[in-house]
């Protein structure tokens, strides 16, 4: 146990390196994960990837999943899915704290503290009641935070989308989650991947959006980008936030004056193109 | 010719009749003024009321039996109207398109524009096609500028969870209509842009109908 975390803990040292180095590859981003400044250099690497975690959910994740919602009672479905979700609530407050956020860092640890304790390890969620909502955060969004660029698009295998910038996002999962503490190393293995599937069960619904889309590719990239930007703007669900900021209605108001007849639409040259 | 009390003179009768068809006429142009009264207060529709209406006939839709494939002609039909009265249909082909949209003929637009309202009919037909005690509850207002304004409201499904929907509605020539909707801070808007950007540069604008044809005849075969 012991090794193991400290292993973890000195790959995460190397967090802030990395980051130092996306910012000084990418200098500072006034709008950070807007859809108009979408990096995607590796294109042709991403879409392959994007094609094998497409097929790899076809052929495994998705039978797996069926074959977990089926034999799962909803309500035990759903405290798996809860004890898993506070499980990697660290995650949250670790980043709370990374982006000196002190009334979230509170609000969080309160909640992570109520549901392992009220709330049964986890497996209810009693701290929603009482006000503590529900956070999401992802290191992407505290290093845009601490103004660093987000740098290139990228597709991992298995894990999806992401941008250089939250990289260190993956190992600051990992030693954040207290599963990692426990033994033997075969529960761990065990309790881990019922997350995964109890995870990717409850994310069904986005992926059939994803595949049903006219362009997969472009929908999933479009819409990580949106998710990091709301997340980075402010993710609570009371946070007045306008989700139309990127879309360029400006551009279609008739030039001469906002009172005279609005004309038939007609094209402007300088139109921005569509994300790519 | 009778008066109004049943009696007929002889002398008076064409001035009579002259009154009756003024009373007529007035009776008629105040109908008119009436009906054209209705009809402007029904395009006059606030933000929050083009919002409601199309979230009842989407909770109309739910309510229609039937699985995916069976009711999803009857839910297009509820769901149809809402979407050409409440929605600007041109606009929004506009934005999607992007830079492409210059490049089009005017029945390419036109063209364009109709498949689109048939595309985001079919996306709710499909969509929403089970009820399960869904409801639709409206949250607030917020002027973006002159012309346009958002509307949230929450949805929440029959297991209790809850999505933000926020529309994004401008006001043009025939009132207010909905531009675009932001589920839990996703514009659909953004990601029709990204996704039909995508298709039109690998395979054009006669490939992007073809596609959306496709999908369209999908959906109405019960394939979410």
């Amino acid at each position: 146990m012991s090794q193991t975390t400290g292993r973890w803990r000195q790959r995460v040292c190397v967090l802030p390196l990395l980051t130092i180095a996306v910012a000084l590859v990418g200098g500072c981003n006034a709008t950070p994960y807007a859809e108009q400044n979408i990096s995607d250099p590796l294109e042709p690497i991403n879409r392959a990837m994007f094609d094998f975690n497409l097929a790899l959910d076809t052929h495994v994740i998705q039978p797996v999943t069926k074959v977990y919602k089926d034999i799962t009672p909803d309500p035990i479905e759903q405290g798996i899915h809860n004890f898993f979700t506070n499980a990697a609530y660290p995650h949250v407050i670790a980043n709370d704290i990374l982006q000196l956020n002190l009334d979230q860092t509170l609000s969080d640890t309160g909640r992570f503290v109520v549901n392992s304790t009220v709330g049964i390890g986890g497996l209810f969620d009693p701290a929603t009641d009482i006000g503590l909502k529900l956070n999401e955060q992802n290191f992407g969004v505290t290093a845009a935070k601490w103004g660093l660029p987000e740098g290139p698009y990228l597709v991992l295998p298995l894990l999806g989308p992401q941008t250089l910038s939250s990289l260190p996002d993956i190992p600051l999962r990992i030693v954040t989650n207290p599963i990692i503490f426990l033994d033997p190393f075969m529960f761990r293995l065990a309790l881990n991947a019922t997350g995964a599937v109890s995870s990717a069960a409850d994310r069904e619904s986005a992926r059939k959006q994803i595949k049903e889309a006219l362009s997969p590719y472009a929908f999933l990239r479009s819409a990580y980008y949106q998710h990091q930007r709301r997340l980075y703007l402010g993710n609570k669900a009371d946070v007045e936030v306008t989700p139309f900021e990127p879309l360029p209605l400006d551009d279609v108001e008739p030039p001469p004056s906002d009172t005279a007849p609005a004309p038939q639409p007609t094209p402007k040259p300088d139109e921005p193109a569509p994300a790519k | 010719m009778a008066n109004a009390d049943g009696s007929v003179e002889g002398k008076d009768a064409p001035r009579a009749g002259s009154r009756r068809l003024n009373r007529i006429m007035i009776s008629t142009m105040a109908l008119g003024v009436l009906v054209a009264a209705t009809m402007v207060r029904a395009d006059d529709a606030a933000p929050k009321e083009v919002v409601d209406e199309l979230h009842a006939a989407l909770i109309s839709a739910m309510k229609v039996d039937g699985d995916a494939a069976a009711g999803y002609q009857t839910r297009y039909k509820i769901v149809e109207p809402v979407i050409d009265k409440r929605f600007d249909i041109p606009l929004i082909s506009r934005l999607v398109l992007g830079a492409e949209w210059a490049k089009l003929s005017e029945a390419q637009r036109t063209s364009f524009g109709a498949i689109m309202a048939r595309y985001m009919t079919a996306n709710y037909a499909s969509k929403f096609n089970s009820y399960s005690g869904q409801q639709f509850t409206h949250k607030s207002d917020a002027a973006q500028g002159d012309r346009a304004m958002i509307v949230r409201a929450e949805f929440k499904s029959g297991s209790g969870k809850t999505r933000q929907f926020d529309y994004q509605i401008r006001k043009g020539d025939s009132g207010w209509k909905i531009v675009n909707v932001a589920v839990d801070g996703i514009s659909d808007l953004s990601l029709k842009r990204a996704e039909f950007g995508d298709v039109l540069k690998k395979n054009g604008f006669d490939g992007l109908i073809t596609q959306l044809e496709k999908r369209i005849g999908e959906m109405a075969e019960g394939k979410e």
